[in-house]
């Protein structure tokens, strides 16, 4: 009997440890699962991202910018147009996502939010299916821009304005790199001093100089700080930036006017102006151009940080600490060349959905906001240089204390293409000017 | 009339018997079947050899349970095919090329399992002659100091190999530790009366003489074992000792003073054991900081058990080969992953029916030796069910001892169904078991 009774006792104690062994199970399968499985260490979860057949990015033709190729356990990201880098972006399982391939990743991924279709398609173990996306790039004209640029480095940025949305048409940042060789290069990529890897449309941060001047003059004539109409004293008289003087593009006539200060791109008068225009007027300025606020575009954007501005001369020939990016400019353009109206920038036209069919993206709801009255903004238009019916502001930029000199050029077509082109320790003007002229000429035919 | 009744409950048993072994027949070809698709995409008779010879000899087995020992546990042998059924269709899985060499094991324990449930009239051999069988394990783990290698060609050598047979070896640890329970059996068989007294009048050392020569033998096992570093063999020695012990004597100062010699123990071994004891027992307390180095096994498991969730991912369909020696040690983290929880927890109530099933027998039994004999198998089949579960999971630090006939392991897999078979023969001694 007490043998018995000894062996109750052990069976008791083996009851409770088996007990301990079941609720052990049950923490790590199910009260522990979702938080361990999420680590980065988890090979699971490797083996799952390499089997996820991601969708397409096709341009505006149907044309395939990124797909994924190879069999199921070797598959591949391609990218039949190496060029168009910075816009389309990379996806690699190393080293991650950018430009549109991480923003729209979820849908190129296709992460379903069918919650039973997502656990069916678990049970079966079938791979996961992304859905493709149709961007306003244009592989053509994004090539022709490439080919344009040649080595030059900088940012072009190319839109196509139509009622409701400016489409991105090209995208180009110099430079770039081939997003089919990433895995191989990426190190030298991420240590080569020119950072390629920076996308210099949304992320390049340049001083703008005198590219500020139509929309400081545009700013000054819709607030009544002075009319375009009203005459300047001395207009090509030199300015000293850096101990260098630098003249109007052109000269200008001795009874110039704000307009004829503008078409002739006229530093003098501008630091006049500082006087009428007090620090606090001048970044009103740029703020109703949005030159201080972060573009809406699924890239990685950015807005600069500088120190406040400090001098109102300095500031209205862009030589103070204001620094913009080429989107935050090309924005600004584009409110100007659309009667002074802001457009919702548009780089994703479609997405499928699950099903396989097309939607159109939903653009920004309209704000209706407006950096200036239409009448300026077709006086401002008006009083910039026009080659071949090609309306152009081009103009050279002393940037930084290292001497260095960069090259803007704003242009636009009646037709509503517009562009901006930054080029990188450029001292030629013409040189900026042609690529602007062939691009805009290209797209109107 | 008795007769009668007593055949109608063996016929009742047999239907039981038969119907769970159909059961675990289904459960195997389903999940063949399903590894085959994964795997292959179509069935494939790669997948199905060895389920199909397993089934031939469940079905052998069965019907010469039926015919040579009528009067027997009709859940101790289905337990045993499931379990070797699940086995096989996980070696396929996770180290298809052992699956042919432990196939052959499984042949071999099958008739020594069938052999010992059967052929014996008795078992006073092994009662009688408990130093010589216990001299012989130890001579042979003894031996493995100069002849021990390790098949896998690193690791501790606690392996001899089989002369003239080729690439097969036998750990004589496994022997040993069923030496050990015949030892530990007969020897409480003969002093558990005395023992009670002296310890009930003359206390814990007062019953050190009667226990001498008991814990002289006992003492050269853990030695050897520890001399060895086969630390998980040590650790279910001490288990199944101290639970026999208290079996014996029903003092629970044994218990707590083993409890706290085994504490003592471990702070010995953490500090002495570097490279063994105090990683797995870093590795148990913290992994996440090591999981890609020291820890890496454990974490590997933790990830399996995660991503089996419920219902698992499917045989074949997990990964469970981020494990290292998951087709032994870790076998039980497989189940987890590709059968979920559903899986591993149906594992989990089979040992603890076999234990059910054991402890039962123990108490049923009228001859102390075949009580003790019942409950040791159990408490060690328990023991090591419950370490490597518990490490699996990181309840307990990891020991390196393998699961109960799911494995991998020859070795372990024959004196499982040594032990097995013993208890199958001690449930045909009582009548209304």
């Amino acid at each position: 009997m007490q043998t018995t009774h000894n062996i109750q006792q052990v069976a008791r104690l083996i009851l409770i440890t088996f007990m301990l062994t079941a609720f052990s199970l049950i923490f790590w399968a199910v009260l522990r699962a979702d938080d361990i499985l999420a680590r980065d260490d988890n090979p699971r979860q490797v083996d799952a991202a390499l089997q996820i057949q991601r969708g397409r990015i096709l341009d505006k033709n149907g044309r395939s910018l990124a797909e994924t190729v190879g069999p199921q356990d070797d598959l591949q990201r391609h990218y039949p147009y190496p060029a168009i880098g910075p816009a389309v972006g990379y996806y690699s399982f190393r080293h991650g996502t950018s430009g549109v391939e991480d923003s729209f990743n979820p849908i190129l991924r296709g992460d379903s939010h069918n919650g039973w279709e997502e656990l069916w398609r678990l049970a079966l173990h079938e791979p996961q299916v992304g859905q493709d996306i149709q961007i306003t790039l244009d592989a053509d004209i994004q090539m022709l821009a490439e080919d344009l640029m040649e080595d030059q480095n900088g940012a072009l940025i190319l839109f196509s304005q139509a009622e409701q949305a400016a489409d991105v048409v090209s995208l180009v940042s110099h430079p770039g790199y081939d997003p089919n060789q990433l895995r191989e290069l990426f190190d030298t990529l991420l240590a080569d001093e020119e950072a390629p890897l920076l996308n210099r449309i949304t992320q390049g941060q340049y001083q703008p100089g005198m590219v500020l001047q139509p929309f400081i003059l545009a700013f000054a004539d819709d607030q009544g700080f002075v009319a375009l109409t009203e005459t300047v004293d001395h207009p090509n008289r030199p300015v000293l930036i850096n101990d260098t003087a630098t003249y109007c593009a052109s000269t200008a006539p001795e009874s110039a006017t704000w307009q004829d200060v503008l078409t002739h791109r006229c530093p003098g008068p501008m630091r006049d102006l500082a006087d009428t225009l007090s620090l606090a007027n001048l970044e009103n300025a740029f703020a109703s151009f949005n030159l201080t606020s972060q573009p809406v575009l699924p890239l990685n954007t950015e807005t600069a940080t500088y120190p406040a501005l400090a001098n109102a001369a300095q500031t209205t020939i862009g030589q103070d600490n204001l620094i913009v990016t080429p989107l935050q400019v090309a924005v600004a353009w584009l409110a100007l060349n659309n009667n002074g109206r802001f457009l919702p920038l548009r780089l994703v036209s479609h997405i499928q959905n699950e099903a396989g069919d097309w939607e159109p993206v939903a653009l920004e709801p309209d704000k209706e906001k407006t950096a200036v009255s239409p009448q300026t903004a077709a006086t401002i238009l008006q009083a910039l240089p026009q080659t071949d019916g090609i309306i152009e502001f081009s103009t050279l930029v002393l940037s930084g204390p290292e001497g260095t000199t960069n090259t803007w050029y704003l242009g636009a077509t009646p037709g509503g293409e517009a562009v901006v082109i930054v080029l990188e320790n450029q001292t030629d003007l013409s040189r900026i000017e042609t690529i602007g002229r062939e691009l805009l000429t290209a797209v109107q035919n | 009339m008795q007769l009668l009744v007593i055949e109608e409950a063996q016929e009742q048993n047999g239907r039981r018997e038969r119907l769970l072994l159909i059961l675990a027949a289904a459960f195997v070809f389903v999940n063949a079947f399903v590894l085959s698709l994964s795997v292959e995409g179509a069935v494939s008779w790669m997948h199905l050899w060895a389920p199909a010879a397993w089934l031939g000899l469940t079905a052998v087995s069965h019907l010469m349970l039926y015919h040579y020992k009528p009067q027997r546990d009709p859940y101790i042998f289905p337990l045993f095919a499931f379990l070797t059924g699940w086995g096989l269709i996980l070696i396929d899985r996770l180290a298809v090329n052992f699956l042919g060499r432990q196939l052959i094991w499984l042949i071999l324990s099958t008739a020594v399992f069938l052999a010992i449930a059967i052929l014996p009239r008795n078992l006073r051999w092994l009662r009688r002659y408990r130093y010589t069988w216990l001299t012989l394990g130890l001579l042979l783990l003894a031996a493995t100091l100069i002849f021990g290698v390790n098949p896998s060609g690193y690791g501790a050598a606690l392996w001899l190999p089989i002369p003239f047979i080729g690439q097969v070896y036998f750990q004589p640890s496994e022997l040993l530790k069923l030496l050990l329970i015949i030892f530990l059996a007969s020897y409480f068989e003969e002093r558990e009366e005395l023992l009670r007294v002296s310890t009930h009048t003359n206390g814990l050392l007062g019953s050190l003489p009667y226990l001498a020569p008991l814990l002289l033998m006992w003492g050269f096992c853990i030695i050897l074992l520890v001399w060895q570093r086969d630390l998980g063999a040590a650790t279910l020695f001490f288990m199944v000792f101290l639970t026999l012990l208290y079996m014996a004597t029903g003092d629970r100062r044994y218990v707590l003073l083993g409890i706290g010699l085994m504490i003592i123990a471990g702070i010995f071994a953490y500090f002495a054991f570097q490279d063994l004891v105090a990683l797995r027992i870093d590795a148990w307390w913290n992994p996440w900081p090591d999981a890609n180095d020291r820890a890496f096994q454990i974490v590997q498991s933790l990830y399996a058990l995660a991503a089996g969730h419920v219902f698992g991912q499917g045989a074949g369909l997990g990964s469970p080969t981020y494990i290292p020696v998951v087709h032994s040690d870790f076998v039980f983290a497989a189940i987890a992953e590709e059968w979920g929880l559903i899986g591993s927890m149906g594992v989990t109530i089979c040992f603890l029916l076999l234990s059910y099933r054991g402890l039962k027998l123990a108490i049923l039994t009228q001859r102390p030796f075949y009580r003790y004999l019942a409950a040791g198998i159990t408490i060690l089949f328990t023991a090591q069910t419950l370490l490597i579960m518990g490490g699996v999971t990181k309840l307990l630090p990891l020991t390196g001892v393998t699961l109960p006939f799911v494995s991998y392991g020859g070795s372990s897999l024959l004196i499982s169904s040594v032990m097995l078979g013993l208890l199958l023969f001690l449930s045909g001694t009582v009548e209304d078991f």
